[in-house]
């Protein structure tokens, strides 16, 4: 079986790691390096259930190599909550009611955070297009959006209290 | 759990021919082979050309147009601003491939070698008169997309060769282009039929050149030539419009389980008139 070491951060901890090449990110994150927050759904890039940030950018975890987060700087649902506090659109959602069985929460929340990350106040048509991806079979998803309209109020108050 | 599989990482074109010689599937983004493998297709061995860096960028300039690098992103290509002014129905379809998280991932070079019937970047490149370059064990070729595709999953690719870059040539002034993809859910979808049309007027507003594609109808991604010839040499109006939709209709032959063929077929007849009209107002500047 044919190994790979790589480095990667993951939620600010660096990563040092032996994996054979076919095992998936999502394995690896769960298996590996026991963040279970992220979700095996479908295993096959339709859910968005083991949706992670890698290098900004929202990516399946099922659908994407562990060896090429090598070199890559990679945010789980783990990495959001800074010690006893939440994440502005961890907050959000919990505000909006946007959680019902919460499986494709952190899918869901990372999809957010890949979108607000970039846009501070996005339209409706923008946050539906980021979560597009991302499947929910409780809210009929109208409470995340308003999670993540929240969330944007949430993290322009805090940008404002930082200055 | 994927099964094992051997993989070699390339950092030159010679080692990724050899490899793609040596019967190495290529690997780039990975968002349809690795849902292929998820599925029980194994391969004895993948060649990762994701860090080649000679695939890698998207480049403009006013004289030769645009050239896309094989492993660019869709995510790359529907953010890109020459994308956007120049080719805007690349825009159209890259924006509707799979989901975010898929276009983060996957890639045009990708799109095009996998082949789909349904594959949102071809009917655009088809409109733009995309040349496609090729690298293999005899050298360098391009090839014209309209002879790229040559039947369901399978182009005109000879062994160990790899496609490279697409080139689309500059556009003239007055040029209009749209790609409308029909679907249920509005994402994570396969087309059930796409129209891409591109129309070309002259200062008198006579349309000089036209272009119309159709996805998902027919073994390949489609122009229809005799649609296109039925815009051309006079103004375009709501009379040549619904003509060059007969034609195109008459043209597409839906092979699907996924859907009534039959509706696909009659789709055709409204989506071309509804990508006229963005085709239109976007030449004139409305939109």
């Amino acid at each position: 079986m044919e190994s790979r070491t790589i480095h990667f951060e993951i939620n600010d901890r660096h990563i040092n790691i032996t994996v054979p090449v076919h095992r998936t990110l999502l394995e690896m994150i769960r298996e590996d390096i026991g963040l279970t927050g992220t979700k095996e759904g479908c295993d096959e890039g339709e859910c968005g259930a083991c949706t992670v940030i890698m290098n900004n950018k929202a990516i399946h975890a099922c659908c994407t190599l562990a060896i090429h987060a090598d070199g890559c700087k990679i945010i789980t649902i783990e990495g959001l909550q800074k010690e006893d506090e939440l994440d502005p659109i961890q907050q959000a959602f919990i505000d909006a009611g946007a959680v019902q069985c919460g499986f494709c929460t952190p899918g869901m929340l990372l999809s957010a955070k890949a979108l607000l990350d970039v846009n501070d106040l996005p339209t409706e048509e923008e946050i539906r297009t980021a979560i597009e991806g991302n499947i929910c079979r409780c809210t009929g998803y109208d409470r995340i959006v308003q999670g993540i309209q929240l969330a944007a109020k949430y993290k322009k108050i805090t940008k404002e209290a930082e200055i | 759990m994927l099964k094992p599989f051997k993989l070699v990482t390339v950092d030159t074109v010679a080692e990724a021919i050899s490899a793609v010689k040596a019967g190495y599937k290529i690997i780039a983004g990975g968002t349809d082979i690795l849902v292929m493998m998820h599925k029980g297709v194994s391969y004895q061995g993948l060649v990762d050309i994701s860090g080649l860096e000679e695939i890698q960028k998207i480049t403009f300039d006013e004289t030769k147009g645009l050239t896309i690098g094989a492993a660019v992103t869709h995510s790359e290509l529907e953010e890109n601003e020459y994308v956007q002014k120049y080719y805007p129905a690349l825009a159209d379809g890259c924006c509707k491939i799979g989901s975010k998280q898929v276009r983060n991932r996957g890639t045009i070079g990708g799109n095009i070698c996998n082949a789909s019937p349904a594959a949102d970047s071809a009917g655009p490149l088809l409109l733009y008169d995309a040349v496609i370059s090729i690298t293999g064990p005899r050298g360098t070729r391009v090839v014209d997309v309209k002879d790229f595709f040559i039947g369901v999953k399978r182009t005109v690719l000879e062994e160990g060769e790899i496609v490279m870059s697409i080139q689309l040539p500059m556009p003239v002034k007055y040029t209009g282009s749209a790609y409308l993809k029909l679907m249920k859910r509005g994402a994570l979808e396969i087309g059930i039929m796409s129209t891409g049309i591109k129309i070309v007027c002259n200062e008198a507003g006579i349309c000089t050149d036209a272009r119309i594609s159709l996805s998902a109808v027919a073994p390949t991604p489609i122009r229809v030539e005799a649609a296109e010839s039925a815009l051309t040499g006079s103004a375009v109006t709501e009379e040549s419009i619904l003509q060059a939709a007969e034609i195109a209709y008459e043209t597409a032959q839906p092979k699907t389980w996924r859907n009534s063929e039959e509706w696909s077929k009659d789709m055709v007849k409204v989506y071309i008139p509804r990508t006229a009209q963005i085709a239109i107002k976007r030449m004139k500047g409305e939109c």
